[in-house]
């Protein structure tokens, strides 16, 4: 009796794929994909540039030491440098010379030949280690006890506007991406509402044999879910890329641009935007299939 | 409450005092309008015993449809008091609902096959829905493919059948989960009557192992063919004298 048997030996998906516009749909998401991929590395690149910065600030000071005299220049500098030691004993300190102060001068001054005898402010940098804090009020009070105008620059009003640009930069980054995840439910949800309205009559079906609610919102939930996840990879595959190019290509024209060079752990934030993106799209095709579901309650 | 044995039977009418807890089905003074149309079904007073087979018969537009419509749960009534196991339908919670409808095998005279499903996808659908898996129902749902004429087209998508093979499909969807009742808006008008009969000994045979049976009809022949009990309805009332097996 059982040598006829179907050859289809998987189920079929009760839900018709051609009735709810799969390939475009996914195009949409793979775009959100796309520039939600764009924002999440800009917004860690970001992040990364202003830690850096702000480190690299954070462990060095500039002391400039006013020299009325060129001849001068010698005995303050040492002075300077003795004091400097004395209270920064584990730092490297390193006075410029006058031809790197001149250098330094150049995009105020131009390429103008400088007289030998002008009195330049002698400038020494500090880097400190092992995570020393530097107290400016303290050095510049040690430095002028010894005679010296000094002004010592811990850069701490830089830092502070790069920590402020950078916060701002990763807030709009992160805004951006709030957005795309909000288009992608919206875009989700209307989907769901097309395709329950679209397959009407297999929803009648399967609630006359006896489906639940949560077997049928299942359904959906597991058909939203595979696009999320395929326009989620085809979108963050193109916007790694993407970022990747970009950091390849990127020019001394762009140099004051975040560098949107990829770092191996944005990878999992790129693995985590997929996963997301699964995720809303399914869970608003849940919740909407389900309020659709309950309101058309006796209606089949 | 008393009721009266089926016209249909050769004996006199015979009161039988019924417990309510044997009803499948009972009607007290429903009635169902559209919006606020006139009354579609008036005042219907029926219960189905657990185990019964009955025809509902009655012109065409008299309210047949309608009535199966409100037993299986897609339609609710308008007034009066609809009770299936022992449930009243007014009350019930969604997933009562559908734990209700479960028990409940359909066939209805559109089919109502799913076009991208094969017809074993389609019969195996009740078990699907209830997460049984494809290998505990792969055997009895080729079975009784096989039974109903449909095992060489198991593969085969619904609109390649004829009007006959969809009716046998949608049969086969209504009968494979061994429902607790089974309502059927004239199952033979399609088929010959070869198949006919054999779709009748299925019903039969399902009725004899317990399935409460409704099946609305207009063939005179299949309600005599069967010593079954019999209700009438016309104009939207289930007329009294003509359907003395199952009216309260």
């Amino acid at each position: 009796m059982n040598d006829v048997v179907p050859h289809n030996i998987t189920p079929q998906p009760l839900l018709s794929a051609q009735s709810d516009n799969t390939r475009s749909l996914i195009i949409v998401l793979a775009v959100m994909a796309f520039l939600a991929a764009l924002a999440l590395l800009f917004s860690l690149s970001a992040d990364r540039l202003r830690k850096n910065w702000q480190g690299e600030l954070g462990r060095s000071a500039t002391v400039q030491i006013m020299v009325d005299s060129a001849d001068l220049h010698e005995t303050k500098v040492q002075t300077a440098l003795d004091v400097l030691k004395a209270n920064l004993p584990e730092a490297s300190i390193s006075p410029l010379s006058q031809a790197q102060s001149k250098e330094l001068l150049k995009p105020w001054l131009g390429n103008l030949d400088l007289p030998e005898d002008l009195p330049l402010p002698a400038l020494i940098s500090v880097e400190l280690t092992n995570g020393n804090v530097l107290s400016p009020d303290v050095l510049s009070a040690a430095l002028s006890e010894e005679g010296l105008i000094a002004e010592v620059d811990d850069h701490s009003r830089w830092s502070d506007q790069i920590g402020r640009s950078g916060r701002g930069l990763k807030a709009a980054a992160l805004g951006l991406l709030t957005l795309i995840f909000g288009a992608a439910i919206a875009v989700s949800g209307f989907a769901t509402q097309a395709a329950l309205s679209a397959q009407r009559d297999i929803i009648r079906v399967l609630v006359q044999v006896g489906a639940e609610d949560k077997f049928i919102s299942k359904l959906f939930i597991r058909q939203a879910g595979m696009r999320g996840l395929k326009g989620g990879i085809i979108g963050v595959v193109l916007g790694g890329i993407t970022a990747l190019f970009l950091s390849l290509r990127r020019s001394e024209e762009t140099a004051l641009l975040p560098d949107l060079g990829l770092h191996w752990t944005d990878g999992f934030f790129l693995i985590f935007l997929i996963i997301g993106f699964v995720v809303i799209c399914a869970l608003a095709a849940g919740v909407t299939s389900f309020r659709l579901l309950r309101k058309e309650r006796r209606r089949a | 409450m008393p009721i009266i044995n089926p016209v249909s039977s050769p004996t006199p009418p015979q009161i039988t005092p019924l417990s309510a807890s044997l009803d499948v089905v009972r009607f007290e003074r429903v009635g169902l309008r559209y919006g606020r149309g006139p009354e579609i079904l008036s005042d219907v007073n029926m219960r189905l015993r657990r185990g019964s087979f009955t025809f509902l018969t009655g012109p065409s537009g008299a309210g047949k449809s309608t009535l199966l419509k409100l037993c299986y749960l897609t339609l609710k009534q308008s007034r009066g008091l609809i009770n299936l196991f022992e449930n009243d339908v007014s009350v019930m919670s969604r997933t009562e609902e559908q734990a209700t409808k479960r028990k409940i095998g359909v066939v209805l005279q559109d089919f109502r096959l799913i076009d991208h499903l094969s017809v074993f996808e389609n019969v195996a659908l009740p078990l699907r829905v209830t997460g049984e898996q494809r290998a505990a129902y792969t055997q009895d749902v080729t079975e009784l493919l096989q039974w109903v004429g449909l095992g060489h087209r198991m593969d085969a998508m619904p609109q390649t059948l004829s009007g006959g093979e969809q009716q046998r499909a949608a049969i086969a969807r209504a009968v494979i989960a061994k429902p607790d009742l089974l309502i059927a808006d004239e199952p033979t008008g399609n088929v010959d009557p070869v198949i006919g009969r054999r779709l009748l000994r299925l019903f039969s045979e399902m009725n004899r192992m317990g399935t409460t049976i409704l099946i609305a009809t207009h063939d005179t022949d299949l309600i005599q063919e069967m010593q079954a009990d019999v209700l009438r309805i016309e104009n939207g009332h289930v007329l009294s004298g003509l359907h003395e097996g199952a009216a309260l």
